[in-house]
């Protein structure tokens, strides 16, 4: 096998509200529709209710593990480079007018090697694009629009994927933002979609084989650190989810390399240079 | 070598970022050859080199040596449906206390919140043609898990076929690639003043004239 594959079976223990990105033009009504993904249904072309990857790689990985990091290596507040810290948060932008160095690849494996997360994740420094991340995730309702991709990943859901459909696990809420004054109007209601409280979905994390040994672990640990929730209004308790199932490897490996290199990892995070000798984030 | 169809089974829409907006089969290889000594290459992006892919069979070479693999790009061999994603950037406004500068312009700028869309297709089966030795290439695939732009959470390939196909000719290949003008090869496409049709192609200083296939899709 050329790679690591896990699968992780989720639950919702609260309705999930996890907006589409749709305008206007695909949306006409007043409700906020749940995530929606095209897909083909009985060759039929459906905009069919799903969960998008992007969201779940910052909610459970990139966050989680960002957090994490900071707090095992003991950086304080206002002490981090914003470029790093935009970079650990939020995956990094290039500086306008940048220009990347000779050496950008050796620097950005070099950066990967001394932080798993960067490797697992990438993102990009001030001056040039970090190596491909070695973290692909895909994840599938267990649905009947699902069932036939569920058949081929994981066999033992699709009995189940195949009792229900993505559209009758949609509910509405309605809610109302008040102005603090009870006269006077200006109410607003709004209302959105929901997938409903029991909705499992099936994550599926894949990682590169050339991934270090740490950067696998900390698929792991991630799951240790996520809050267990994902999409919106999670003020109100919406997207509370619970963790069925899973073939997670140990996370081990990864506390130990913080361990053992916690004093380099944190002077690089600190001086922008992640290691490399060389400032690769700057402010 | 023999013809081969190549087919991969695909469980999530593939994001087609690439500038011709097609999925390159000769890249996928490439990066599959490449990916396990990527460690033993130049160290910069400046230094873009020849991947060879000893698993296809190479149609042509130009003056500096760059190879026209036998190979088709992927396209749906199924229904398809086209769709318009979008994804966001946005400052992490909420861990801002971690910085020297909490405070960051974000209308402008290199913190500049943005809300990119992306063209997806959604489509199970997506085919190509080449001329190859199948049991390399589909060693080479079976390292590849996801294909497209924006792999990191589009284009999961559940499984690759190959298949030996002997009705699959050259000129099939020829037909359903981009070809340079320069290789005198005859192709019933039209003409791209300014093309990839080697890996890498994103590299555009390899860009040349080069004849493209009308069709966008195998199916019939």
């Amino acid at each position: 096998m050329s790679f690591h594959r896990f699968q992780v079976l989720l639950q919702a223990a609260t309705p999930i509200a996890h907006g589409d990105t749709v305008t206007g033009i695909d949306n006409q009504t007043n409700t906020r529709l749940f995530m929606r993904q095209g897909m083909l249904v009985n060759g039929i072309p459906v905009r069919v209710p799903a969960i998008s990857e992007n969201a779940l790689r910052s909610t459970i990985f990139r966050a989680p593990l960002a957090d994490h990091m900071v707090q095992a290596l003991g950086i304080e507040s206002g002490t981090l480079p914003q470029g790093v810290m935009n970079l650990l948060y939020a995956g990094g932008n290039m500086a306008a007018g940048s220009k990347a160095p000779a050496q950008e690849v050796a620097l950005g494996i070099k950066a990967r090697t001394l932080y798993p997360v960067i490797d697992l994740l990438g993102g990009a420094v001030d001056a040039f694009i970090l190596p491909r991340a070695c973290l692909r995730l895909a994840c599938w309702l267990v649905a009947d629009e699902y069932a036939d991709t569920i058949a081929q990943v994981a066999p033992e859901l699709e009995s189940e994927a195949s009792k229900v459909s993505a559209f009758d696990l949609l509910a509405e809420e309605t809610r109302t933002r008040g102005t603090g004054q009870h006269s006077g109007g200006n109410q607003m209601l709004y209302t959105y979609e929901t997938l409903a409280a029991g909705s499992k979905i099936l994550l599926e994390i894949t990682v590169d084989a050339q991934a270090g040994e740490a950067a696998v672990a900390a698929v792991a640990h991630a799951f240790q650190c996520w809050d267990g929730y994902i999409g919106g209004q999670g003020r109100q308790g919406r997207g509370r989810m619970v963790v069925l199932s899973h073939t997670l490897p140990d996370s081990q490996a990864y506390l130990d390399h913080i361990a053992g290199h916690g004093e380099a990892m944190k002077e690089g995070l600190l001086d922008g240079t992640f290691g490399t000798g060389l400032q690769l984030c700057a402010g | 070598m023999r013809g081969l169809r190549i087919t991969a089974h695909l469980s999530t829409p593939v994001a087609t970022l690439s500038q011709d907006g097609r999925v390159h089969l000769d890249s996928v290889l490439a990066y599959a050859v490449m990916r396990p000594i990527e460690h033993t290459l130049p160290p910069s992006r400046q230094s873009v080199q020849v991947i060879e892919i000893p698993a296809l069979r190479c149609l042509w070479r130009d003056e500096d040596g760059k190879p026209l693999w036998a190979c088709s790009d992927l396209m749906p061999a199924s229904p398809t449906m086209q769709s318009i994603e979008y994804g966001h950037r946005r400052y992490p406004s909420d861990r801002a206390h971690l910085s020297k500068k909490p405070s960051a312009n974000t209308a402008a700028g290199q913190f500049k919140e943005g809300r990119r869309q992306m063209l997806v297709t959604a489509a199970p089966l997506w085919e190509a043609v080449a001329i190859g030795n199948r049991d390399e290439v589909q060693a080479l695939l079976d390292s590849i898990s996801h294909i497209g732009g924006r792999s990191v959470n589009y284009g999961r390939v559940i499984r690759w076929e190959v298949t030996i196909d002997d009705a699959v000719t050259e000129q099939d290949v020829i037909n359903r690639r981009s070809v340079p003008v320069a290789a005198g090869l005859e192709h019933s496409g039209t003409l791209n003043s300014f093309c990839g049709w080697t890996p890498p192609y994103w590299y555009h200083p390899w860009y040349t004239a080069c004849m493209e296939p009308e069709q966008c899709s195998y199916q019939k």
